[in-house]
């Protein structure tokens, strides 16, 4: 199936995700004007791969700033994920903070509150 | 009078199945009663059945909603509580850069930058009509370079932070004290005149002479050249600097460790 990819900017996160791996990988900042916009196709490719594959999914997070509309996408797409979950299917999240900015750890352990599925916040 | 409908059921179908009264015509009549009468019972079930699951939709739907609304309360709470952190984490970032963008941090006093914010504020700010005016005095450690040489740079920080804090110590009641690079400061006197500043001043240097760093079982002494300049009519803030920065040269070539007011 298809993959995705969408490159970063100084607002915005690089976005890829690739079908064959399981794995949507983003790095950066996000505080786009168009947040919804933006993360439509990346949502959309979520939805579609855990509906129609079977395999597990992995999310590779190196996110550093996040506005509002982000924060409620990346809400969005963990709730989702946290469905499937609870169906039995094997999904999990990696959040990776440099070690010199623990505020994003923090911040990453906020998210990962609801969510019962493995979520590691990973220094490095 | 009560009626027990159970034994008027079983009256009724014992007078229907006697095959005697099967002709009769009170029985033939109570023959339709009771089949119209069992049919407006299975329509009152049927009814009740209707009803009992419109209702039963109905509080489904309504649990659905109040879940559905619940969900959307919580993930709105975190949303916020998540983005009030961030916008908290950018704020502390914003004083931290703002403080280092202003404050040098050795000596912790306002850098140049800083420091000639204060100077343009105090020239934009200044009342000519009061007889004292704005006065800079522009401050050289004498020799650094020598202590430094001698004692290593780390000696010479210290000396910069232990005469940056003596310095202000005596200054920061009457105005600002920054550090204007290198082994240089910059005091901002608002409203003093030139013999109060003077005076302030001359408390200074010798508070600087007779002050002896000890570190590592040395001592180290120095002293500071001075040069003074109060603000004119017809000054702007580089020509107010300026002159000071004359003065300061000429205190040096006079042998250091004195004040010159520059004219």
């Amino acid at each position: 199936m298809k993959d995705l990819r969408i490159d970063g900017t100084i607002s915005s996160p690089t976005v890829i995700a690739s079908w064959q791996e399981g794995v949507l990988y983003m790095e950066g900042d996000s505080y786009p004007e168009n947040s919804y916009e933006l993360y439509a196709e990346m949502v959309a490719w979520v939805s579609q791969y855990l509906a129609q594959s079977t395999s597990p999914l992995t999310l590779e997070l190196s996110l550093l700033y996040l506005n509002t509309s982000s924060i409620k996408v990346m809400m969005d797409i963990f709730d989702e994920m946290e469905e499937y979950f609870q169906q039995g299917r094997q999904v999990s999240v990696n959040w990776y903070f440099d070690v010199d900015n623990e505020r994003v750890a923090e911040l990453a352990e906020e998210f990962k509150e609801d969510c019962h599925f493995p979520f590691q916040i990973i220094g490095k | 009078m009560k009626i027990n409908f159970s034994e008027l059921e079983k009256e009724i179908q014992t007078i229907l199945n006697t095959p005697q009264y099967n002709d009769h015509p009170a029985s033939r009549a109570l023959r339709q009663l009771w089949e119209v009468n069992q049919e407006q019972w299975n329509r009152m079930d049927r009814l009740t059945r209707l009803s009992d699951s419109y209702q039963d939709m109905m509080m489904r739907r309504e649990k659905s909603l109040s879940e559905r609304f619940d969900k959307h309360l919580r993930q709105l709470e975190k949303i916020t509580r998540i983005s009030d952190r961030y916008q908290r984490n950018l704020r502390q970032l914003n004083l931290e850069l703002e403080r280092t963008s202003l404050i040098d941090p050795l000596t912790e006093l306002p850098n140049r930058r800083f420091i000639m914010k204060r100077l343009s504020y105090a020239v934009e700010h200044r009342d000519d009509a009061l007889s004292e005016g704005l006065v800079v005095a522009m401050i050289d450690i004498d020799y650094f370079k020598k202590v430094n040489d001698q004692f290593g740079h780390q000696v010479g920080d210290d000396v910069l932070v232990s005469l940056g804090k003596l310095m202000n110590d005596i200054i920061h009641h009457y105005g600002s004290l920054g550090r204007w690079g290198g082994e240089e400061f910059l005091v901002i006197l608002p409203q003093h005149s030139q013999e109060k500043a003077i005076a302030l001043m001359e408390k200074v240097r010798d508070g600087v002479a007779s002050y002896h760093l000890s570190i590592d079982h040395k001592s180290v002494s120095t002293s500071i050249s001075v040069g003074i300049s109060c603000f004119r009519a017809e000054d702007s803030m580089d020509t107010l600097l300026s002159r000071a920065d004359d003065a300061l040269y000429l205190a040096k070539s006079k042998g250091r460790n004195c004040l010159i007011v520059g004219s």
